[in-house]
């Protein structure tokens, strides 16, 4: 389970989170949705711990980030929008290397077959990630998250830089990590793909949670209609 | 985990090329040292040896009467460079290498390389000590400045920690990696010493071996903490422009400003007597005497009385001793009272000086690294005083040997004349310098050992335990 509890964080003068509380169950994928600078960069980092609220509670399957930082990030993983990786590597020397860090040990076999599961082609498993393009290095970064098999996953704009059907395939990469009993919090800005793999929207603005959404009962035009209301409401 | 940490900086130092270049400049640089070092040794050497070759003939071809004639004529005595000279020069080019002694004064050594218008004059001592001790600090800073840094900036710091790896251990695998690097230069530097002192017949006695582990001991000590401190400082800083800029103005304050600014206050504190005031005041003294109350006619007159009264006689021509010789052996050692005097009183104005230093080290890692360097390579000013000290010792011996010979030498004709025997002076032994052991070093050096150690505690403390602060993200949201 994935919970914020009456968080705060403020950077300066600059309020990011505003007593902010979500609560992702096991199984489930909560979008979250938000223009730049609503503070969904911001409780990403702080569900990894890379940030420390002001007050209130930041939970990862039980354990308090703060009180017990390591011991958090042990049953999270984690996907930036910029995955970076250690360039002179191959895709499977850092999935290996990363996978090792976390305390996991995988055949040669396994690693290769976790890249290509993460949409990673077969030929390109072997070659230094200083030639990927952004989309396939976020392959790479998403084989490393989804290999720690956590308990929680929060995904910072996953999408970007993947084309329409790397995509497609990251959803459903998402949803069957959702199956396999994970709580996912994904901030994103592609409501189509949130529509696609979300049990549940929220849309952030200025730091509050201003909508809770059911994408399921709603078209992906319905959803783009609602948020870009709700962004006019708040303007 | 740290171990895996380690390995991946190693390829990520190695990728890149700039960094690789920077580290194979340094190893160039500390193998030219150690080259130029060993060749102008050898040189040194060559012309030691044969100056005192020329010195011990003119010795032994002395053709002389007067032994105390001989005492005035004198010889000369000449430092041996320390075998690690050539890795760290110390005050040695500074300090005179050749000691003219003779009857009655006691002559500073003379002939230093600074004083001969050399290359150092002009740019300064060029040698693996410094280069260890300046320049390797500094290339360490610019390579780690952005070792932590450009992971946050990149991203690859999230992606690690949110692995789960403690900040702790990616600092610990990036510093060991820098100083593996280190390791390896200083390694090489002491293997390409060895190899050429094997080459040029020098001995590797267990005393040089001691030394020179000790001597890379120290400086990787020294690069240990300044590895810690970067990486830390890189860690900490919020970019690597600001950690390069903090590691800079480091590196200036701690290896040019405050080695000067000590320099200056030690002997601001403690001044020295000139050379010249030094040597007056003690031809002033030898002359009046030490309390200045008794001046030398009425000591001479004093003395006489007493020979008289020894053997028993009235008149010194009836003397079975020639109290020429026992006269100026008195008044030798007179003067030998008086030098203990002034040079001890040297001696501990130089000591507090330094002690002035080994407290600022304690301030300045540099320093303390820099006295070690020059004391295992056993070229500081303590070892330097042993020269002096020895060769006084030799002059003493020898002028006393003089004396008594220009006493006893002869014998008394019935007309109460002294009649001067033949003297073999090659049966005089030469001067024989005789090297400090490192226990020497280490006795005068523990301050800076301490000092060093103090370093590396709080280096090690602030890597395990201020890692809290660290921000793992850049300032964006």
């Amino acid at each position: 389970m994935i919970e914020t509890r009456e968080v705060r964080k403020s950077y300066g003068t600059t309020q990011a989170l505003d007593a902010l509380t979500l609560t992702v169950n096991p199984g489930e994928v909560l979008g979250l949705l938000g223009p730049n600078g609503a503070g969904k960069t911001t409780t990403i980092h702080l569900l990894a711990g890379f940030l420390q609220p002001d007050s209130g509670s930041v939970i990862i399957d039980g354990i308090d980030v703060v009180k017990n930082p390591d011991g958090a990030r042990g049953r999270l993983g984690y996907i930036p929008e910029n995955v970076a990786l250690y360039p002179f590597l191959s895709a499977m020397e850092n999935l290996q290397h990363f996978s090792a860090l976390a305390g996991l040990k995988f055949r040669r076999d396994e690693l290769a077959k976790k890249l290509v599961t993460s949409g990673l082609a077969s030929d390109a498993i072997h070659r230094p990630v200083s030639t990927f393009s952004k989309g396939m290095r976020q392959k790479v970064g998403i084989a490393i998250a989804t290999s720690k098999e956590a308990k929680a996953l929060v995904l910072d704009e996953p999408a970007s830089g993947l084309d329409p059907h790397a995509s497609h395939e990251l959803s459903m990469l998402v949803r069957k990590v959702a199956d396999e009993g994970a709580a996912v919090l994904m901030a994103t800005h592609d409501l189509f793909r949130a529509k696609e793999s979300c049990d549940r929207v929220v849309i952030l603005q200025d730091g509050k949670l201003v909508q809770e959404l059911d994408p399921r009962s709603l078209t992906a035009n319905d959803l783009e209609k609602i948020y870009l209301k709700q962004m006019e409401s708040n303007a | 985990m740290i171990f895996r940490l380690f390995l991946l900086e190693l390829r990520s130092i190695r990728s890149d090329g700039r960094l690789l270049a920077l580290v194979a400049v340094a190893l160039s640089i500390l193998l030219l040292s150690v080259w130029i070092g060993a060749e102008s040794q050898r040189v040194v050497t060559e012309g030691r040896t044969a100056a005192m070759e020329t010195s011990r003939q003119q010795w032994e071809s002395i053709d002389r009467l007067s032994a105390h004639g001989v005492g005035h004529y004198g010889s000369y005595v000449y430092k041996p460079n320390s075998p690690l000279s050539t890795l760290d020069s110390g005050v040695m080019p500074f300090t005179g290498k050749v000691v003219r002694v003779e009857a009655h004064v006691q002559n500073p050594p003379s002939h230093s390389d600074a004083a001969s218008w050399s290359s150092l004059v002009r740019l300064g001592a060029f040698d693996a000590g410094t280069i260890l001790a300046h320049l390797l600090p500094l290339i360490l800073a610019f390579t780690a400045f952005s070792s932590v840094a450009r992971d946050r900036e990149t991203g690859l710091l999230r992606v690690l920690v949110a692995q789960g790896v403690p900040l702790r251990s990616v600092l610990w695998g990036k510093s060991l990696a820098y100083w593996f690097l280190s390791l390896l230069l200083v390694g090489a530097l002491i293997i390409a010493h060895i190899a050429l002192g094997q080459a040029s017949g020098e001995p590797l006695t267990t005393d040089i071996k001691t030394r020179l582990m000790l001597f890379g001991a120290s400086h990787s000590l020294h690069l240990l903490i300044v590895v810690l401190l970067s990486v830390w400082i890189s860690a900490r800083v919020s970019d690597s422009r600001s950690a390069l800029m903090i590691l800079m103005i480091a590196w200036l304050v701690t290896t040019v400003v405050l080695p000067r600014v000590t320099a200056e206050l030690s002997s601001q504190i403690f001044p020295l007597r000139s050379q010249i005031t030094f040597e007056d005041d003690m031809k002033e003294d030898r002359a009046k005497g030490l309390d200045g109350h008794n001046p030398r006619d009425e000591r001479r007159d004093e003395v006489r009385q007493q020979v008289l009264e020894e053997y028993g006689v009235e008149e010194v021509r009836q003397l079975p001793v020639n109290i020429g010789g026992i006269l100026m052996q008195k008044d030798e050692e007179y003067g030998n009272q008086v030098w203990d005097e002034h040079f001890g009183r040297r001696h501990d104005t130089v000591r507090k000086q330094i002690g002035v230093v080994q407290a600022i080290s304690f301030l300045d890692p540099f320093l303390a690294a820099r006295g070690l360097s020059m004391a295992f390579a056993g070229t500081d000013q303590f070892h330097d005083a042993q020269f002096q000290r020895q060769s006084e010792n030799y002059r003493r011996d020898l002028i006393k040997a003089l004396n008594d010979l220009d006493a006893k030498a002869g014998k008394r004709e019935a007309n109460g004349r002294w009649r001067r025997e033949k003297i073999d002076y090659s049966e005089i032994a030469d001067f024989q310098f005789e090297p400090q052991t490192v226990d020497f070093a280490l006795k005068h050096r523990w301050p800076e050992i301490a000092a060093l150690l103090t370093w590396l505690i709080a280096s090690l403390a602030l890597l395990h335990w201020g890692t809290r602060r660290i921000p793992i993200v850049g300032t964006g949201r």
